[in-house]
């Protein structure tokens, strides 16, 4: 807790003098060794290891142009498969041995974007992370591991948005990523990073759907995300994500409104009309998800 | 220490009568907080151009309006301690302070350092810490943009030392200021303080000021970042090898970084973040770090291979200290 929580509970529950210097000192007591040598070791270690990484990266990116083909796919080939030989070394349970693989799917990127430098072809450009979100699924999948899962649903959304540049899309195919997550879990990590793609394409696609006045199908695409989220969330008691679907539902509901009004002659009327039903939306979010039982 | 131990140790310690929390006392949930700062932003936003429009007609229209809207919100944040009424009060707050500024500046030809002043008195006299913090932001940025106009502009040297000073003052003697009823006005102007002084070394190090910051800074918070290195080692009685250790690669940094002083200022307030217990100082710590030491290396006058030979050379010392000292503490 910071001391200004503290302070604030102090004020509500009216604790005694005393007991709120006592309150106060705990939040900001001294912090002791132990903690200070984590806080080193940690920072130390991050600091560290981005400075090697970085420095390693400069490095090969100033002497790129000076290698020849083959010793590009050589340095990167040799680099993936002491990475994937570490991770089989170690065995899967070791951190270590999942970030080495992690790191080896990212690794593939390369290798693959690098073969379609080498040799430049007519080929569709959604190929190469289609092939790339291909070949490294069975990875993901062996080592049920969020920043591998992460990796996995970025390289497949550029693929989806390379194929179709069409945010409905992504967003339906998201959902049902987040679907297979959620079945599926612990198995495939993370269910929020296909649900936050869902909510930026399908609210986003959703809003420009209402302003232009465009066909109803990206409409009915967010409302079948909406239900589904609700629907899920309601049970799970997941108000979180009940907060960020109702906001977005408060955006459109705001986007409608600002279509509509726009037709006005009085600028001010509909201002002050946006502005009210904003905070009676957002009022009515937060008095919605008070009732819901925790 | 989390809310449940906290109220557990005062019960033990005979301060409580009773280990129990209601619910209605426990702060707002995150997801609340999160929609009630959106919400008032979207609805401010419409709000203060409709304000705008009708104070256009005439400007005691729109410090009256603005004014009342401030009062409005303090009343409604001291007395009126709603969720739900959370975001219509923030709201109203940013509504009428934008508004009181914006009248100010077009009828009496204000420049950003009246401007900026105006909401830093407002921001003093606001009883609601979101509001408060958000107010005083606005106004401290507007204040070091200010200390850049005109024919001799404040060399932003003068801006660091009393932003670093207010932010180490707060942060060190919480306990003492909380106690005496100080601790809200001086928690928010101290982190308004750390994010003023970001602002003042990024826009120093970009060019984008006519006086910037530079080895005076750099030397100021390299001091300030020993001294509190000393007062940590002294209470947790270092050896004499880990106390030269750290007051060397502290001095080191500063030598190295003498015309970049955001580095510097990094390592000051994530020791400052860890002394005072604070994560979102150690957020902001990082971010310092992040911008700075990336700024400074894409700024070095060497090759690329060079800067590469660097990033590894500094990352095997960071490496070696942390083993120097972790590994013997």
């Amino acid at each position: 807790m910071t001391i200004e929580e503290v302070a604030n509970l102090a004020d509500r529950l009216n604790w005694s003098q005393d007991a709120r210097i006592r309150a106060y000192a705990l939040a900001t007591e001294p912090v002791q060794a132990p903690d200070w040598t984590r806080f080193l070791d940690r920072n130390l270690l991050a600091g560290g290891s981005l400075a090697l990484l970085s420095g390693a990266s400069c490095f090969v990116g100033a002497n790129w142009s000076l290698l020849g083909a083959y010793a590009k796919f050589i340095l990167l080939d040799v680099l993936l498969l002491f990475l994937a030989l570490t991770a089989w070394r170690l065995g899967l349970q070791d951190l270590k041995a999942r970030w080495a693989l992690t790191v080896s799917c990212g690794l593939v990127g390369a290798v693959l974007a690098l073969y379609s430098q080498t040799y430049p072809s007519d080929a569709e450009s959604y190929l190469l992370p289609l092939a790339w979100a291909g070949l490294i699924l069975p990875w993901t999948l062996l080592l049920r591991f969020e920043p591998a899962w992460l990796l996995w649903v970025g390289v497949a959304n550029t693929a989806l948005s390379l194929c179709w540049e069409e945010a409905t899309i992504t967003g339906l195919v998201n959902l049902v990523f987040w679907g297979l997550a959620v079945r599926f879990a612990p198995r495939l990590g993370w269910p929020q990073v296909p649900l936050t793609v869902c909510w930026f394409a399908l609210t986003g696609a959703g809003l420009v759907a209402i302003v232009d006045d465009r066909d109803a199908g990206t409409f009915l695409a967010w409302l079948l995300w909406f239900v589904l989220t609700v629907w899920y969330a309601s049970h799970r008691r997941q108000k979180g994500t009940l907060a960020a679907v109702g906001f977005s539902a408060i955006i459109l509901i705001t986007g409608w409104l600002l279509r509509v009004c726009a037709d006005w002659n009085d600028m001010a009327a509909w201002l002050l009309v946006l502005g009210v039903a904003v905070t009676a939306q957002v009022t009515l979010l937060i008095y919605l998800l008070r009732r819901l039982p925790e | 220490m989390k809310l449940e131990e906290l109220v557990a140790t005062l019960h033990e310690e005979e301060f409580l009568a009773s280990a129990e929390v209601p619910e209605s006392a426990r702060p707002p949930a995150w997801y609340i907080r999160v929609l009630a700062g959106l919400g008032a932003w979207l609805a401010t936003l419409f709000l203060v151009f409709f304000w705008a429009i009708m104070a256009s007609q005439n400007y005691v229209i729109g410090v009256f309006l603005g004014l009342a809207q401030c009062l409005l919100a303090a009343f409604m944040a001291t007395r009126l301690k709603k969720e739900l009424l959370s975001q219509v009060t923030l709201s109203l707050w940013l509504t009428g302070a934008c508004l009181l500024t914006f009248t100010s500046v077009e009828e009496f030809h204000w420049d950003m350092f009246a401007s900026g002043s105006l909401l830093l008195i407002l921001a003093a006299f606001y009883p609601e810490s979101q509001g408060r913090f958000l107010a005083a932001l606005a106004g401290a940025l507007l204040i070091v943009s200010g200390t850049q106009e005109g024919i001799t502009p404040l060399p932003l040297d003068l801006v660091v030392g009393p932003l670093a000073l207010l932010a180490g003052l707060h942060y060190l003697n919480q306990t003492r200021l909380w106690w005496s009823g100080w601790g809200r006005r001086t928690s928010t102007f101290a982190g308004v303080a750390v994010l003023a002084m970001l602002y003042t070394l990024c826009i120093s190090f970009w060019g984008w000021s006519k006086a910037p910051a530079g080895m005076p800074s750099t030397l100021l918070l390299t001091m300030a970042s020993l001294w509190l290195s000393t007062r940590v080692l002294t209470r947790l009685k270092a050896n004499t090898q880990q106390s030269v250790t750290v007051w060397l690669g502290l001095l080191g940094l500063g030598l190295v970084t003498l015309y970049s002083p955001g580095v510097m200022g990094g390592i000051g307030v994530l020791l400052l973040a860890r002394e005072s217990r604070s994560r979102w100082l150690i957020v902001i710590g990082w971010l310092y770090l992040l911008t700075f030491s990336s700024a400074y290396m894409y700024s070095l006058e060497l090759t690329l291979n060079g800067k590469a030979l660097s990033l590894a050379a500094l990352g095997a010392l960071l490496l070696m200290l942390r083993r120097a000292l972790v590994g013997k503490s």
